[in-house]
């Protein structure tokens, strides 16, 4: 009798358990759903500009001002800022400049990354590891670079370009863009050098390495998630970058975020050249982005050193 | 296998002086531990001597070089870290192996995995091999930044605190294998630690050190029983040595050492007066270790309670020669397993008395201590220093 009635009492239970499970997965699923719904809502929006430019490029000049979703797709906008539109009839014959800026972009990003790496590194381990006087005040001289808007100083900047003879200079246009790189470097790689001990450094020294083989077999492998971080979005930045590009560099250096202006300025408006130009010049962003991912966001929320 | 010596070692970091003329020498293949508290500046000497900090002012000297201007990585010293300074992106074995890697060493990979194999066997942090540092318990991470120091055969081994964060069991353990690997390591070995059975276990010599300061050196038995002031006689000694205040007077042309209000009175011992009188003294600190006094008569051991302790002692006349007794109230007592500890109030005072493990005593109950005069120690209330010590220096 009194196990039997223990057994009638865990089945109650066991079937009380059980409706409450169906209840909440059912409401879980309804979550889900929801929330799918709504990620699909904010992806549409996201990606719709892309998409629409997308679009835009594959239209022929003709259909260019239509909001048509369906039309005879065409590749001539490409063609026209890669190859050139000499076997077109009635433009005449020129060799397109696109491929020419989009190697100065990648020539000036490169290069100015490169050198906020070489320079932020050590910069950012004397930050973090030495005291010196006015130390906290050099630090955030460097940040306040970041975020002093670019058009306060541009007008005294191009006089100065124009009278040393750096305007229109890869170096000129490299050395400016450290302003933009080299603040986010060393911001990033102070914090990181800051969560390593210094006993760490202390004990590799005991163990028979010096100064440099300390830093390039602990140091340097311990900082990388936030290296690799920090110099991608630093390239980005540097990528993006239009003002300084539009105003310090003239045709030589010209970047591909000013020469998208120039498909405006002429007697046409070429959107469809204008919006092909700019999706070649995000691709290399987007496989930097897709490579890292992963450290992207780990460089830049975890520290250095856990446990 | 070298020599160590320190001259006049000085080290400020900013308005804190952590090493104020520190002077030792250590002997080579010499086991000498630094003693001290927390903040004493043992860490910081063990730096000042591996180079990775460098002195304000003081020579170093390994061997017959001073080393002030060599690099830590030509200084051939191995050393563990109380904060065990592992390399985090490293597996276990690469941390073990790291200092046998280095551009000086030139070992073939099978002598590097010889020896990482062979100290890690040891040190039982063989089935480790593949974690990383995070993936270890503290007492693991202790093994290896042990063990990484261990893989070399450096002139001078320095361990800070290796035993410290070990759980009681593993920490005797490891003890015993130190003391083991003492006459195997062969080499002269700078250890730290705050924890004076350590040192008495293992040390050849101890320095003890306080703020900075070189307290005394000597040999366990000369640091334990000859204290060369207060602070030393105080930091060895669990529970701690019992230091009453009072004054010396004469009685008949013998001195004598009365304290709480008379309660407390001692012939001074034939070995001490010479010392005392030549310095005329007239209070002294008298420090007496928690072992060196007995309970003279507690309950049902013929102690009329009425009568003063002494009076009431039916001990021969020659069994109470050289103690004195003192009466107190039983303030605490703390049975610990195989031993207890007596506190015990006598007017201001608390006198710690070590006892046997059942003794039985009530709160507030009369007790009268007996303690043996020949084993006291005297130090001077003005320097601390221990008066004997000081008479012969």
């Amino acid at each position: 009798m009194h196990g039997a009635g223990r057994c009638a009492v865990g089945m109650v239970d066991h079937g009380a358990d059980g409706g409450i499970n169906m209840e909440s997965s059912a409401r879980n699923r309804f979550i889900q759903s929801l929330l799918t719904v709504i990620m699909l809502i904010y992806f549409a929006f996201a990606l719709f500009p892309i998409v629409w430019m997308v679009l835009i490029s594959l239209k022929s000049q003709p259909e260019l001002f239509t909001t048509k979703f369906v039309f005879k797709p065409t590749i001539e906008s490409y063609k026209a800022i890669t190859i050139g539109l000499k076997y077109l009839k009635g433009t005449g014959s020129f060799r397109p400049d696109f491929p020419r800026f989009f190697l100065n972009s990648i020539i000036i990003s490169t290069a100015s990354v490169a050198i906020s790496v070489i320079v932020g590194v050590p910069a950012a381990y004397a930050l973090a590891r030495f005291k010196f006087p006015g130390k906290e005040n050099l630090a955030f001289t460097f940040l306040s670079f970041r975020f002093a808007p670019e058009l306060s100083v541009i007008i005294p900047l191009s006089i100065l370009y124009r009278r040393f003879g750096l305007y229109d200079t890869y170096v000129g246009i490299i050395w400016v863009y450290q302003l933009i790189t080299l603040p986010l470097l060393i911001w990033v790689l102070r914090g990181y050098f800051e969560d390593i001990s210094t006993e760490i450094e202390q004990a590799a020294m005991t163990d028979g390495y010096t100064y440099w083989e300390v830093f390039w077999k602990i140091l340097l492998p311990l900082i990388r998630p936030g290296l690799a971080a920090s110099a991608l979005l630093a390239f980005v930045f540097a990528w993006n970058n239009f003002i300084f590009a539009m105003i310090l560099g003239g045709g030589k250096v010209q970047t591909v975020t000013v020469a998208a202006l120039s498909f405006l300025a002429s007697e046409q408006a070429h959107y469809n050249q204008m919006a092909a130009a700019s999706l070649i010049s995000a691709v290399p962003q987007i496989i930097l982005a897709l490579i890292i991912q992963k450290s992207l966001v780990r460089g830049l929320t975890f520290g250095a050193v856990k446990g | 296998m070298a020599s160590l010596g320190l001259y006049n070692l000085w080290k400020r970091f900013g308005k804190i002086t952590a090493v104020k003329g520190l002077t030792l020498e250590v002997k080579d293949k010499e086991f000498m531990v630094l003693l001290g508290p927390s903040g004493a500046g043992k860490t910081t000497t063990l730096k000042l001597i591996a180079g990775v900090e460098k002195p304000n002012d003081g020579y170093i000297m390994i061997g017959d070089k001073v080393v002030n201007a060599t690099e830590p990585h030509r200084r051939n010293i191995a050393m563990a870290f109380e904060t065990y300074a592992l390399y985090p992106h490293f597996t276990v074995y690469e941390n073990l192996a790291f200092p046998l890697r280095a551009p000086g060493m030139r070992l073939s990979a099978e002598e590097i995995d010889r020896r990482v194999r062979r100290v890690a066997e040891v040190l039982n942090i063989d089935m480790l091999f593949d974690r990383k540092p995070a993936e270890l318990s503290n007492g693991q991470k202790q093994r290896v930044s042990l063990g990484r120091t261990m893989v070399r055969e450096p002139n001078v081994f320095l361990l800070d605190e290796p035993l410290s964060h070990l759980d009681a069991k593993l920490r005797h353990h490891m003890r015993m294998e130190f003391k083991r690997l003492e006459s195997s390591l062969n080499t002269t070995v700078v250890y730290v630690t705050h924890d004076y059975l350590e040192a008495l276990a293992l040390a050849d010599r101890i320095a003890v050190i306080n703020q900075g300061e070189l307290q005394q050196v000597g040999t366990p038995d000369e640091i334990f029983n000859r204290p060369a002031n207060q602070f030393v006689a105080t930091a060895l000694g669990q529970p701690e040595i019992n230091l009453i205040d009072g004054d010396i007077i004469t009685e008949s042309g013998v001195p004598v050492f009365v304290a709480v209000d008379g309660e407390f009175r001692l012939e001074v011992p034939r070995a001490l007066r010479a010392p005392l009188g030549k310095k005329g003294l007239k209070k002294a600190r008298v420090g007496v270790r928690p072992f060196d006094i007995r309970v003279a008569g507690a309950r049902g051991w013929g102690v009329n309670e009425t009568e003063t302790g002494a009076g009431a002692m039916r001990d021969s006349e020659e069994d109470r020669a050289g103690k004195a007794f003192v009466r107190g109230r039983v303030y605490v007592f703390e049975s610990l397993g195989n031993k207890g500890v007596l506190t015990v109030q006598v007017g201001k005072a608390r006198l710690s008395v070590l006892t046997s493990a059942d003794f039985k005593a009530n709160v507030d109950e009369n007790i009268t201590l007996e303690v043996d005069c020949n084993k006291i120690m005297m130090f001077d209330p003005e320097t601390t220093g221990n008066i004997a010590l000081t008479m012969t220096a």
